[in-house]
């Protein structure tokens, strides 16, 4: 079943792309108003304090001051969150990582905000803190949240694992450490906050979810959402991190007290110290096959380390714990993930969002047992793989669109094409190559959400569709319209599409879980194949047909040698312009909190990444030779976005498995860009092949579903794979930083000697 | 960050400036080290003094039978384009085509690398393997400062407040010389080296016999240093891969590195043995190949 489209599958450069290479394009940085004041936050040097007194005289006598505020002139709720609020906006009482907020001042300029941030006296009480999740497990840890270390609890449940490891001729099991993972958007944090004469508050920010601006800007101050506009304006990315608004807050609260403009942008060092991140996680897994070769049972704890604040640590737990078994049918399962509370910077959503971290601890021992067992990597994968009959972690079935044997497949000629590359490996050098496998359920796990779009057609042959899904750079504006553009054949640029407005476009949830494609799309679509029928039994009636023999096409209807205009069509039926709302809801079931078991979600994405790797055996210094990433994606909606996201996903992913770590001393130790590396373009393997798999979704716009956070996926978990396989040593832990490898390798070495001596 | 911008149009009048001002005025050359520490506070300046304008200490130029001499103000990327330069000191052009990315080494200069006194300063190594020379000037006139005598701890040097670099210069070596500069980071470019090592190595016509042989390492202590008694394990030697290994070794114990986010001081341990090790078998090559070269 092949349907010609007359936009949708072309690839086509995005509708933001020319604004953005002339440097045209408007960002909140880029706005500034009459009388704008310039907000700084003050944030605890302590990651564990009560606060006794702030004393604010001295900072708001200093030149050019014009306000400091503190927890008490919130007027409304204090508090916040992307999905649990358990963080104050500005503590009142504890400080509970170093970082977090304090106190605000508004300044005339920011060199006058921030010498007066330091004439601010706060008299803490130091309180014990901890900042390892195990000790913070351990009974008489410090307490770094209320209610207990123990954020959430979520576990999975299937079968009988002790029958299943019972079965098992080969049982594997590891310790696995992954580093807690910065963003690095190229925009840090930022927003401008205005009152209008009628007390009403204009936001314009940079966020990945304008209508939860606009909700806790409302609910901080005490006003219905109904009074509360926010814009957002060009973002320069997010990757999950930009669904928190605190400085949406701090400009909003400064403007509400001051009744001025008020700004409040990050400085580097600032979102690297006080925003969230990607939790760290500590996974004990144990996994255990047949002698055939098929998975019999895994039993997996996953710690995470979601730092002081839940903030969405019990969505990513849910995640990971549900997505355990990766992408194969495993018929014992029993895991247990938590969300771990610590005195350090908290942890949230990133593209991947718990995922990453258990594919690296499953595809890792993946190859431990296939090597016990005498099997392929390979192999052992394509016999466990998932199909159309087997259920996942979930219990989960998936009718269509999971290509996992196929890709598998592939998989084997490609790095049948590599091995001959191992005997090329140069004196000094190791070589070796690693497969990585992932499977993502697409949009919200632990609960069902929806999307609405509203879609207007005018008489000129344009189209608008209104829809809260904000664009964050990844492209997705340009998908709509060409979803819009389709089914009412337009050119793109006759669609206009706004996300960015919360007074016209409708709340979609945030932009966010690879969600936007599938639920979004969805819902323009079938908003615009509504107005598609209105026109095409207008049109019916004037030709007298039946309504699908007529054409509809560039503004225009037509049946056999009769054609009219839509603005005359439109005329003829005293229509100024036809407007359909539409919306998506998959039918999905959430995870029993007792047992994981349900149908959490409406689609699934699947990953398999293969890689070589040279290892440096002097420095431990991984290279990466080639890359090669295959991603199933349903139907490609624009080709073009398709491959830049599993560029930008894949390289995200080589910080992730390479080099990216922030550490903790008190705060976050390495708050620069020196310091804190993500992979530059001189980082990039040397040959990066994207290969997509087209199968197509039968649920999804056009056969299309999510996959931008696949293109991360598997990355750590095919690195840690070739890095092993190169050096004959399993490696446990990312980043595999030069000084980790180099270390593992002494230790071989050292082994080796003593074997042999 | 407010200053007064100082903007002489030549180097007397950059000197007097200077001599007025002293400590008060900071020297800004390319300004990537400068303007990083004058924005995080790190730094308080009165005056910056640019000394943009100063063409006069731009340049690469050849002293017949002497050696080379670099103007303050040649960057990075023109030093490691210069034929000058790669032709007679490689391990130079070498560490200054892997600062930071092209973008800094466009504006960033050869002398503010030294000025600024970082013990990871790319160039300095390949420098302190030639014994250059620095000319330090002020209005009352001219020193010439050995660069091992110049770098007194880490941003400390012995520049007077009324003092600016004027130039380096790099004595000629005579014979069959193999240099290279070996620099590992943790990522291929805009890093800070975890280990920077340089050796050079003299070959007195046989391929087998060292005359000569020099080592200097970066971020391996506080400032920028030579590795004597590693060398002298090589010094006089006939070639043997054991020697090689102990000088190496040697190196290693003469350097006293810390632990911090790059690495730590265990593994900046090793890397200076790997490193010597390379480095030093890339020079005896480059050394071997002069011969041939000349007898071809
Ligand atoms: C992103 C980035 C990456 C970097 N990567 C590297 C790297 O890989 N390796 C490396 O070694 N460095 C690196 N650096 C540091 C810096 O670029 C170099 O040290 C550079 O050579 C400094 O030269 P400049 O001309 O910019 O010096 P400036 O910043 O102008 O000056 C540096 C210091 O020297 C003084 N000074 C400069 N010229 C003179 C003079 N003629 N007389 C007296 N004093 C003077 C200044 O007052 C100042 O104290 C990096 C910097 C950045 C921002």
């Amino acid at each position: 079943m092949s349907v010609a489209y007359q936009v949708v599958g072309k690839p086509m450069p995005r509708t933001d792309a020319q604004s953005k290479v002339l440097g045209q394009a408007q960002y909140t940085d880029d706005l500034s108003l009459p009388r704008m004041l310039f907000v700084k936050v003050l944030r605890s040097p302590h990651p564990h304090a009560r606060i006794r007194a702030i004393k604010t005289s001295a900072a708001q006598k200093q030149p050019g001051i014009v306000a400091v505020l503190t927890a008490k002139d919130i007027p409304g709720e204090n508090s916040m969150g992307p999905i649990i609020k358990d963080q104050q906006i500005l503590c009142a009482d504890l400080v509970r990582y170093a970082g977090d907020a304090v106190a605000l001042v508004a300044g005339e300029t920011e060199q006058a905000a921030e010498v007066a941030l330091e004439r601010i006296e706060v008299d803490y009480e130091e309180l014990p803190f901890v900042f390892d999740p195990l000790k913070a497990l351990e009974p008489d840890a410090p307490v770094a949240h209320e209610g207990g270390n123990i954020g959430t609890h979520m576990k999975v449940r299937r079968g009988d694992i002790e029958a299943g490891f019972g079965q098992a001729a080969a049982v594997v099991e590891a310790r696995f450490i992954t580093p807690r993972v910065e963003h690095a958007y190229i925009e840090p944090e930022v927003a401008l906050v205005s009152l209008d004469a009628q007390g009403d508050v204009s936001v314009w920010s940079s966020t990945q979810y304008a209508h939860l601006d606009r909700e806790e800007v409302a609910r901080m101050l005490a006003l219905p959402q109904s009074r509360v506009r926010v814009r957002q304006m060009v973002t320069g990315g997010g990757f999950g991190g930009k669904l928190n608004p605190h400085a949406q807050c701090y400009a909003a609260l400064v403007a509400w007290k001051t009744g001025r403009p008020a700004k409040v942008h990050y400085h580097r060092d600032e979102s690297l110290i006080a925003s969230y991140k990607a939790h760290p996680y500590v996974i004990d897994m144990k996994l255990g096959a047949d002698r055939e070769g098929r998975l019999t049972a895994i039993d997996a704890r996953l710690v995470g380390n979601t730092g002081a604040y839940l903030c969405q640590g019990r969505a990513v737990i849910t995640k990971s714990v549900t997505h355990v078994s990766g992408v194969y049918y495993i018929p014992n399962i029993k895991a247990d993930a938590y969300a771990v509370h610590t005195n350090t910077v908290p942890c949230g959503a990133m593209r991947g969002y718990g995922v990453p971290q258990v594919a690296f601890a499953l595809e890792s021992l993946i190859d431990e047992l296939a090597d016990r067992l005498g099997l392929e990597p390979l192999e052992l994968r394509m016999r466990n793989a998932l199909d159309t009959t087997l259920p996942n972690a979930t219990g989960q079935i998936m009718p269509a669109s999971i290509p996992v044997k196929e890709m598998l497949a592939r998989a084997k000629t490609s790095v049948e094409s590599l091995r001959p590359l191992l005997k090329e490996t140069p004196p000094g050098r190791k070589r070796g190559i690693g497969v990585g496998c992932s499977s993502r359920g697409i949009g919200s796990i632990r609960k069902a959400s929806r999307s609405t779009a509203v879609v207007s057609l005018h008489p000129d042959g344009s189209a608008t569709v209104a829809c809260g899904h904000v664009d964050l750079g990844q492209g997705s504006d340009t998908m709509m319209a060409q979803v819009a553009a389709e089914e009412l054949g337009l050119d793109v640029d006759r669609v206009r599409v706004i996300t960015n407005d919360t007074a016209i476009s409708p709340d979609c949830e945030s932009t966010s879980a690879s969600r936007v494609t599938y639920l979004s799309g969805n819902a323009v679509r079938f908003a615009a194949a509504k107005i598609k029928t209105r026109v095409l039994d207008l049109a019916a009636r004037e030709f007298d047909c039946a309504a699908d023999e007529v054409k509809m096409r560039n503004g225009a209807v037509a049946h056999r040698e009769q054609g009219l205009s839509l603005a005359a069509l439109f005329g003829k039926n005293t229509m100024h312009i036809i407007t359909e709302v539409a919306e998506h809801l998959p039918a999905t079931t959430p995870p029993d909190p007792e047992t994981g078991q349900g149908k959490p979600a409406g689609t699934y994405n699947f990953n398999v990444h293969i890689a070589l790797v040279e290892v440096d055996e002097g420095t431990g210094k991984v290279e990466t030779l080639k890359y090669l990433a295959m991603g199933d994606v349903g139907k490609m909606l624009n080709p073009m976005v398709v491959e830049g996201q599993m560029h930008g996903g894949m390289m995200m992913g080589m910080g992730f498995a390479l080099s990216e770590e922030v550490k903790i001393d008190c705060g976050v130790a390495n708050s620069t860009f020196a310091t804190y590396l993500i992979p530059t373009a001189c980082d990039v393997p040397r040959e990066l092949i994207v290969d997509v798999i087209e199968d197509a979704e039968p649920t999804g716009p056009f056969g299309a579903k999510g996959f931008s956070e696949g293109s991360l996926d598997p990355v750590g978990a095919t690195m840690a794979n070739a890095v092993s396989n190169a050096i004959g040593v399993r490696v446990t832990q990312l980043p595999m930083t030069g000084e980790r490898i180099h270390q593992l390798l002494r230790r071989r070495g050292e082994a080796v000697l003593k074997a042999v001596n | 960050m407010r200053f007064e911008l100082l903007q002489p149009k030549n180097l007397s009048e950059a000197l007097e400036m200077k001599k007025a001002y002293g400590e008060r005025a900071k020297v800004l050359a390319g300004g990537t080290d400068l303007l990083v520490l004058l924005k995080d506070r790190k730094l308080k300046a009165e005056a910056v003094m640019s000394l943009r304008r100063l063409r006069e200490l731009n340049f690469i130029r050849v002293e017949d039978g002497k050696g080379v001499r670099l103007g303050a103000l040649v960057t990075h990327g023109d030093a490691a384009a210069s034929p000058i330069i790669q032709g007679r000191f490689p391990d130079l052009a070498e560490a200054c085509s892997q600062v930071g990315a092209v973008q800094i080494q466009n504006l960033a200069t050869v002398g503010g690398n030294l000025c600024n006194a970082s013990p990871a300063a790319d160039a300095a190594p390949p420098l302190l393997l030639t014994d250059a020379l620095l000319t330090l000037a002020s209005a009352t006139g001219e020193r010439a400062v050995p660069i091992q005598d110049f770098f007194l701890g880490p941003r400390q040097t012995v520049l007077r407040a009324d003092e600016i670099l004027k130039d380096i210069f790099i004595p000629e070596v005579p014979g069959r010389r193999g240099a290279t500069y070996l620099k590992l980071g943790r990522r291929q470019a805009m890093e800070i080296a975890i280990v920077g090592v340089g050796v050079a190595i003299h070959l007195n016509g046989s391929d087998q016999q060292i005359a000569d042989c020099r080592i200097a390492m970066g971020s391996v202590a506080p400032i920028p240093l030579r590795a004597r008694r590693g060398e002298q394990v090589l010094r006089s030697q006939t070639i043997k891969d054991e020697l090689i290994e102990e000088a190496a070794e040697v190196a290693a114990e003469e350097a006293s590195p810390i632990s911090d986010v790059r690495g730590s001081r265990s593994y900046r341990l090793d890397m200076i043995r790997v490193l010597c090790r390379r480095a030093a078998r890339e020079a005896l090559a480059r050394a071997q190949r002069k011969k041939q070269e000349g007898s071809k």
